[in-house]
């Protein structure tokens, strides 16, 4: 039922404001709320980001702990969710950009490969492999582009500016991707 | 003026365009005349489209065990 379901996504948001209001006021209580309610989209976006669980687990304690130091900047101009999305993001890519400081730019990241490596735990022999897995083993910028884009529905000026490349660079790594996974997904 | 005799390789170079709906009438009108008749080109813009919408409708993943107590213990010493 359409309005039994915006009651219920009207009674989560206002739990949510009044667990912000809490935790912003030092409520750990209400903080685990919010962690609790949005964990499992962060620990999503980490992973699809990285590629790699153990370090994804990482990030998304430090998006958390973020959160909760910079709480009392949140105005409410957006859904708590949404504020905390983009935090992630940045939190994500922030840590590629200290870790990657003496590597290339950042929308060049990435050797130029042809085809994605075949992975044997992925899936037996001719029956393909899963998107998440063919996701993980994309080229990291390529990778970045294609979860921000495709999953996120970022827009690629969006893209462009946090990755600090053009729109048009955008557009060519997302292409890559897309190729590369459908190879993979087609083997 | 609609280019019918669109070339494969043409189709490749704007496919990006055409899938995300960024490139402009007649150039989308070119390519929808080409892949009525091209199987090849076809099946790659099935593919292409079918793996954009996999992807938006990818479910969240849990993580594999709970990351709570650590982050508590994080913002304990952060607050300390």
């Amino acid at each position: 039922m359409t309005v039994a379901i915006a009651d219920n996504e009207s009674i989560e948001s206002e739990r949510a404001r009044a667990d912000v209001a809490l935790a912003a006021a030092g409520d750990r209580d209400a903080f685990e709320r919010l962690y609790r309610g949005n964990v499992n989209r962060v620990f999503s976006l980490c992973v699809r980001m990285v590629g790699n669980r153990t370090q994804a687990e990482e990030l998304t304690q430090d998006v958390f702990v973020r959160a909760w130091q910079k709480l009392a900047l949140y105005r409410g101009e957006s859904a708590f969710g949404t504020w905390l999305h983009r935090l992630a993001v940045n939190v994500i890519l922030n840590q590629r950009k200290s870790e990657g400081r003496d590597r290339k730019r950042f929308g060049d990241e990435g050797e130029e490969v042809e085809a994605l490596p075949h992975s044997a735990s992925l899936a037996a022999p001719g029956t393909g492999i899963d998107l998440e897995a063919a996701i993980a083993l994309l080229p990291p910028g390529a990778r970045r582009i294609f979860v921000l884009h495709d999953v996120e529905g970022y827009k690629h000026e969006e893209i462009a500016e946090l990755l600090d490349i053009t729109a048009g660079g955008s557009k060519a790594q997302l292409h890559r991707a897309r190729m590369l996974l459908r190879e993979a997904l087609n083997r | 003026m609609t280019d019918t005799t669109m070339s494969c390789e043409r189709v490749d170079a704007l496919l990006a365009g055409y899938l995300d709906e960024e490139a402009p009438a007649s150039e989308r009108r070119a390519v929808e005349l080409h892949l009525a008749t091209c199987l090849r080109c076809a099946a790659l813009v099935r593919d292409l489209e079918r793996i954009r919408a996999r992807a938006g409708a990818l479910a969240p993943l849990a993580p594999p065990r709970d990351l709570w107590p650590e982050v508590g213990a994080r913002l304990d010493a952060a607050d300390a």
